[in-house]
C-alpha cells in the first residue's frame, strides 16, 4: 500500500463521514449503544473474575489431627503432595487461643475446661482452588489426620456459580457482537449506497476492488473507534463513580471483596472496546461494500 | 445473442446500430467485461476475456475509455476533478495527473471550464467532460453507449466530430447509437444488430440499409 493511497483513503473516509454526517452520527450512536452493553458486561465479567480469584485464594483445607499424630512427618508429607501451596501448623494451644478470641466476652466459659478439647490442625492452601476437593480427599487418607474440612459446599457452589456467570457473559458478548455487526453493516450500507455512483465510475475507469474498498473500511473503522471512544468515556466515568461509592458501602458492611480498581478496569475496557469497535466497523463495511463491487 | 462475429482493427471508427433491445448494450458490456459470454469467444486488445480472471479486469478497463448517454459525472466534483478522479483511483502519479488533466480538457474544448461543476455546464459540455475522463489515461479503445442520446442535433454533431478527431489521433472508436442523422452523415463502418443477431457489416454504411 502506497502512502499516497493511504492519504487518499483517509481523505475519502473522512469526507464520507462528514458528507453523510447525520447517518454517521446515527451509526456512532448505534455503536455506542451496543458497546455500552458490551462494555458493561466486560466490567461485570472482570469483577466476577476478580472476586472469584479472591475467593479461590481464600480457600483453605483444614486437616484436624489426632493427638498422637507425628506432626513433623505429616508436615513433610503434606508439602510433598501435588498442588499444595502452603502449610501452616496450628497447635492445640493456638486453636484454643483463637476460640477465646472469637468468643470475646464469653471467653470465660473455656476456663472451666480440665484439658484442651481442641485438636491441633494443619491449614493447607491449595495451588488451584478447583482441585480442592481432590486434594482434601488425599489429605484425609494420611495417617494422623482425623478429619478434613474445607467448606466443601460453599467452595463448590461458588466455583460453579462463577463458571456459570462467565459462560453466560461470554455468550451474551458474542451475541451482542454479532448484533452490532449487523447494525453497523446496515449503516455503512447506506453510505455505500449513497456513493454507488462513485463506485460505479471507479469500477469502469479500472480501479481495483481493494482501492474502492479501503475508504469504506476506514470509514467503518473510524465510526467504530469514535463509538468506542464515547463508550469508553461514559463507562469509565460511570465506573469510577460506582467504584468510590461501592468501596465506602462495602467497607461499612465489612465485606472483604473489592471492585477492580478503575485504572485496571479502564485499561481492559479501552483495549476491548477499541478492538471491538474497529473490528465491527471494518467487517461491517467490508460486508456492505461487497455487493456494489460486482459491476 | 447468437451469430455475432466481427473484428475491429486498431484505429477504426465503427457504429453499432439497432433498435432498443437489439443487443447493443450487451455487446458493449461483453467488450468491457461487465458480463462474460456463455459461449463463443471475446478477445479485446489481444486478451481473451472468457478466461480473464476477476482481478485482471481493472487493468483491461484502464485501456478502454467509456462514455455513456447519461454522462455519469460526480455532481459534487468540478469538471477538472471529475477527470482527475479517473486517474487518482487507478493510482496514477500526481505529476501525470497535473499534466494530463489540462491536456484532455483542452482536447475536448473545455480548457477554460475545468473549475465548473456539472450543473453549471450544458449537456454537450457535460458529455465533453465525460469524454475527457474517458481519454485521460490514453486508452487504445473508446467505447460510447448512445453518446448523443440526451443531446440536440447540433450538439450531437459537435460531439461526433470530436470523436472523429480523437479517432484521427489514433484511438479506435466504437459507438453504439440509434442516432440516424449522425450515422448517415459520417458514412463509416456500420454493424447492425437485430434481435441479438448481427445482420449487417458495411464498411461505409448508413443507419437503415434499403434492400
Amino acid at each position: 500500500m502506497k502512502f499516497r493511497n493511504v492519504a487518499y483513503y483517509v481523505k475519502e473516509a473522512t469526507t464520507g463521514i462528514w458528507r453523510n454526517r447525520l447517518m454517521s452520527l446515527a451509526s456512532v450512536i448505534v455503536v455506542v449503544l451496543t458497546l455500552l452493553i458490551l462494555g458493561a458486561f466486560i466490567l461485570i465479567n472482570l469483577n466476577i473474575q476478580a472476586i472469584t480469584e479472591e475467593i479461590k485464594n481464600q480457600v483453605e483445607i483444614v486437616a484436624y489431627l489426632l493427638d498422637e499424630a507425628d506432626t513433623v512427618h505429616l508436615r513433610s508429607e503434606l508439602l510433598a503432595l501435588d498442588g499444595v501451596q502452603q502449610v501452616t501448623y496450628v497447635s492445640k494451644e493456638q486453636a484454643l487461643e483463637r476460640l477465646r478470641e472469637r468468643l470475646g466476652d464469653q471467653a470465660g466459659i473455656t476456663e472451666g475446661l480440665e484439658r484442651n478439647p481442641l485438636p491441633a490442625s494443619f491449614e493447607i492452601r491449595p495451588q488451584d482452588a478447583e482441585q480442592t476437593a481432590a486434594l482434601a480427599e488425599k489429605i484425609a487418607r494420611l495417617s494422623g489426620v482425623e478429619s478434613v474440612d474445607y467448606g466443601q459446599e460453599i467452595v463448590d457452589q461458588l466455583l460453579s456459580f462463577s463458571r456459570g456467570i462467565q459462560i453466560f457473559g461470554y455468550t451474551v458478548i458474542t451475541f451482542l457482537g454479532v448484533v452490532s455487526l449487523f447494525l453497523i453493516a446496515n449503516t455503512i450500507k447506506l453510505t455505500v449506497y449513497s456513493r454507488r455512483r462513485q463506485i460505479g465510475i471507479m469500477k469502469y475507469v479500472g480501479a481495483t476492488d481493494w482501492f474502492i474498498r479501503w475508504p469504506f473500511i476506514l470509514e467503518g473503522i473510524f465510526l467504530g473507534l469514535l463509538g468506542a471512544l464515547v463508550t469508553y468515556l461514559l463507562l469509565f466515568y460511570g465506573y469510577t463513580l460506582l467504584y468510590f461509592r461501592s468501596s465506602t458501602w462495602l467497607y461499612q458492611n465489612f465485606l472483604s471483596v473489592q471492585l477492580v480498581v478503575p485504572e485496571v478496569a479502564g485499561r481492559e475496557l479501552l483495549k476491548l472496546l477499541f478492538l471491538m469497535g474497529a473490528g465491527i466497523g471494518a467487517v461491517g463495511s467490508a460486508v456492505s461494500v461487497r455487493r456494489f463491487l460486482k459491476v | 445473442m447468437t451469430d455475432i462475429s466481427f473484428h475491429i482493427d486498431k484505429g477504426e471508427f465503427v457504429f453499432l446500430v439497432g433498435s432498443s433491445g437489439a443487443g447493443k448494450s450487451s455487446v458493449l458490456k461483453l467488450i468491457f467485461r461487465e458480463i462474460v459470454a456463455d459461449s463463443g469467444q471475446v478477445t479485446v486488445l489481444g486478451r481473451n476475456l472468457n478466461r480473464m480472471r476477476r482481478r485482471e479486469v481493472p487493468h483491461l478497463r484502464r485501456q478502454i475509455g467509456v462514455v455513456y448517454q447519461d454522462f455519469r459525472l460526480l455532481p459534487e466534483k468540478t469538471a477538472a476533478e471529475n477527470v482527475s478522479f479517473a486517474l487518482e483511483v487507478i493510482e496514477a502519479h500526481p505529476n501525470q495527473i497535473r499534466r494530463q488533466v489540462p491536456r484532455v480538457l483542452n482536447l475536448v474544448g473545455l480548457g477554460d471550464k475545468g473549475h465548473r461543476y456539472p450543473h453549471q455546464l450544458s449537456g454537450g459540455e457535460q458529455q465533453r467532460v465525460a469524454m475527457a475522463r474517458a481519454l485521460v489515461n490514453n486508452p487504445s479503445l473508446l467505447v460510447c453507449d448512445e453518446p448523443t442520446g440526451n443531446l440536440d442535433p447540433d450538439t450531437s454533431w459537435q460531439i461526433i466530430s470530436l470523436l472523429n478527431h480523437i479517432n484521427l489521433m489514433g484511438t479506435t472508436v466504437l459507438i453504439a447509437t440509434h442516432d440516424k442523422d449522425v450515422v448517415d452523415r459520417m458514412n463509416r463502418r456500420v454493424l447492425e444488430l437485430q434481435n441479438g443477431r448481427l445482420t449487417r457489416d458495411d464498411s461505409r454504411g448508413v443507419y437503415r440499409h434499403e434492400v
